[in-house]
């Protein structure tokens, strides 16, 4: 089979109960949203999940495609509905996970917001409580967010991933930047004993 | 380096600051807020970008896509039944609250006609005119010794 067929064609072709086309999509993008699906979910197996759930979506709703929007558009569209839907059942309230950092973990993530350089085990803790104070955000916001600031796609692209309009999409990354400043600056007002700001490359384990 | 300059270098850099910026947000307190949240951001999204899933995806895959089952989604019938179950919730909730009511109101009435009927017995029977009234001589309590009916003398 060609493998330059373009993606709307190979959709059809699976639409008509083609095997292989449906397959050479997959082959085609299964790498990308597994990687949108890593920014959400660090779990390997769960970013793996989305992407299967994505594709079985894919596959039963390729009749309905209608190619005068982009394929990758519509793609999109159904891995960002999946990703915020899985989101929604893991949405905690900013107080909870604030109240539940414990010092190390908190003054190590400040630290690494100042820039400093952390060991590998202190980074790992950083990163896994930076990941759930990301987790408080409104999933749509942190999605608009995510796409925008570090998958680079421009308002008019999220919009139309996202299925909302370009203004609708900068409200939401406008009201998401403010959480995260609100939590950011959270993290660095936590009582001295509670986060002490240590100097780089310090050791100890997470309490 | 302004602002505006720091807030589109932060936007653009796929990684931390560099010296520049951190000087400018070392006196800048908005943008150092800035910068925190967006380190934060890329912190608690970061991801290994060479990651692709595990060997044997596709077949696992396929496997999933020929039992026709679509993971972490509703079945047919919970998708079917689904819009109807908010209506039916709002239903349920609308005659509790409609029958509560109803016990409570005919508590009340019962409790407040106990009573109403008690007083209407004692006036019957503390009142004369009421109690002439149903013994059949209206005239009775207003009668003077005149009035009165002479009674037939004994022989």
């Amino acid at each position: 089979m060609a493998d330059d067929a373009s993606d709307a064609s190979l959709l059809a072709r699976a639409a008509a109960g083609e095997a292989a086309a449906f397959d050479l999509l997959v082959g085609r993008w299964n790498n990308r949203l597994f990687r949108l699906a890593l920014r959400f979910f660090r779990r390997p197996e769960d970013a793996e999940e989305i992407v299967q759930e994505v594709f079985m979506k894919v596959h039963r709703t390729a009749a309905g495609y209608r190619s005068e929007a982009p394929f990758e558009h519509w793609l999109l569209k159904i891995a960002t509905r999946t990703c915020v839907d899985r989101l929604r059942d893991r949405h905690r309230r900013p107080e909870s996970v604030l109240a539940d950092v414990t010092p190390d973990a908190g003054s190590w993530l400040d630290a690494a917001l100042t820039g400093a350089a952390l060991e590998a085990q202190q980074a790992e803790a950083a990163r896994t409580l930076a990941a759930e104070l990301l987790a408080t955000l409104p999933p749509k916001d942190r999605m608009v967010l995510v796409l925008l600031d570090l998958e680079g796609l421009s308002a008019r692209e999220v919009a139309a991933a996202t299925g909302s309009t370009r203004a609708a999409v900068k409200v939401r990354a406008f009201r998401a930047r403010r959480a995260l400043r609100r939590l950011a600056t959270a993290i660095g007002r936590r009582p001295a004993g509670a986060v002490g700001r240590r100097p780089a490359g310090a050791t100890g384990g997470r309490s | 380096m302004n602002c505006r300059e720091f807030r589109d270098q932060l936007r653009r850099a796929a990684s931390a600051p560099g010296p520049e910026a951190r000087r400018h947000a070392s006196f800048c307190p908005a943008c150092e807020a800035e910068a925190r949240a967006a380190l934060l951001l890329r912190l608690g999204s970061q991801r290994d970008e060479a990651a692709a899933p595990r060997a044997g995806f596709e077949d696992r895959l396929r496997t999933q896509l020929d039992s026709g089952a679509v993971p972490g989604e509703a079945s047919p019938w919970t998708r079917e039944l689904d819009p109807l179950v908010r209506p039916a919730l709002a239903l349920a909730g609308a005659l509790v609250i409609v029958c509560f009511g109803l016990c409570g109101f005919s508590l009340y009435a019962r409790s407040a006609a106990a009573p109403r009927q008690a007083d209407l017995a004692s006036l019957f029977e503390a009142d004369p005119v009421l109690s002439s009234i149903l013994a059949g001589d209206p005239g009775g309590p207003f009668a003077g010794p005149e009035d009165a009916t002479p009674t037939p003398e004994s022989p």
